[in-house]
């Protein structure tokens, strides 16, 4: 009776500690690393415009909060006041860019990158701000480069 | 011929300062805060892409922020934040359109910080509503830079606190605004 007792006891304690230890786990999980995240899909800057131009409900649906991967030509670089790089690639066909601002973790990457190289990142699409004064931009948030010139 | 190019220069001066009247950013901060002191840890969220722009001629101002775009340290908070607070999926963007009610008070020629009460209607998981603050217009090298801390209750804008974290989530959120703002070149 003792002995089953304490075997019961034990097993309670062990639910509790992994309930516990699972919790604690759950609430200080870190936000994705895109790095770690398999991108939805795979796109050029022309091919994205291009969705959100022809049907912006749709695009939205099907792109927004997604990890995309996008292979195209940097148009400009700017840089955030907290000093973070957003690397921008301008459709020549619209008046849509794309923002991608680099992740904190892979910030250092942007320093290096020019206005014209061929770039390979990834990056999660969390918007699209339609705007006719000042052009209109698809966002890709805590995005990182895989690659750079590449063949 | 000399008139001719009189003319041009003219309205090439004048293009430029009209352009001048609306200045913009796409790279503003937002860092808001719902902590309260129950809270089991700093309950913030951090917003790097506000897009601002002002006609400084107007006292016309409209921000424009993407839900999806608020960074937070913890996976769980962005999760509950986007998924059972302000419902990013369904609202994807909140936007203020208002005006500086003392346009005429800030001296956007002369570097100074300015103190600056603006009205306008904040529209956030789809209700609108008209809020009136004040902030500061900081003129630094002849650009505006937009500095404001004000408060929104959450309520006010459909969105509940379940009982049970209700102790540790203010129903009053702390906003605090900070864009400086480049010249719209168009």
């Amino acid at each position: 009776m003792k002995k089953r007792t304490l075997i019961i006891l034990a097993c309670i304690l062990i639910v509790i500690a992994v309930g516990v230890s699972y919790g604690l786990k759950e609430f200080y999980r870190k936000p994705k690393d895109i790095m770690d995240t398999k991108a939805a899909f795979a796109l050029t800057t022309q091919s994205l415009a291009k969705a959100f131009t022809d049907d912006e409900k749709k695009a939205m649906k099907m792109y927004v909060g997604k990890p995309i991967e996008l292979k195209s030509v940097v148009t400009s670089i700017e840089k955030d006041d907290s000093g973070n790089f957003i690397l921008i690639f301008a459709d020549s066909t619209s008046n849509i860019s794309i923002r991608a601002s680099l992740a904190k973790e892979d910030n250092e990457e942007g320093a290096s990158v020019k206005p014209g190289d061929f770039i390979l990142l990834k990056g999660f699409c969390n918007g699209y701000n339609q705007d006719d004064l000042l052009g209109s931009d698809i966002i890709l948030d805590r995005s990182a480069i895989i690659e750079t010139n590449f063949n | 011929m000399k008139k001719a190019i009189l003319i041009s220069c003219c309205l090439f001066l004048i293009s430029i300062l009209h352009a001048q009247d609306k200045f913009f950013t796409k790279t503003g901060q937002l860092h808001f805060d719902a902590t309260t002191k129950s809270s089991p840890t700093t309950i913030e969220g951090k917003h790097k892409s506000v897009v601002a722009v002002l006609d400084i001629k107007t006292g016309n101002l409209q921000f424009s922020i993407l839900m999806k775009s608020f960074l937070f340290k913890q996976a769980l908070m962005e999760e509950h934040f986007n998924e059972n607070y302000v419902e990013s999926d369904k609202y994807p963007k909140c936007e203020f359109k208002g005006l500086v009610l003392n346009n005429a008070d800030v001296n956007y020629g002369k570097d100074g910080s300015y103190n600056a009460k603006v009205k306008g209607t904040l529209m956030m998981h789809g209700v609108t509503k008209e809020i009136e603050t004040t902030g500061k217009v900081i003129i630094k090298e002849g650009k505006p830079q937009l500095k404001a801390i004000f408060s929104i209750t959450l309520t006010d804008y459909n969105i509940s606190i379940p009982n049970l974290v209700s102790d540790e989530i203010s129903k009053i959120a702390t906003i605090d605004l900070d864009c400086s703002l480049e010249p719209l070149k168009k």
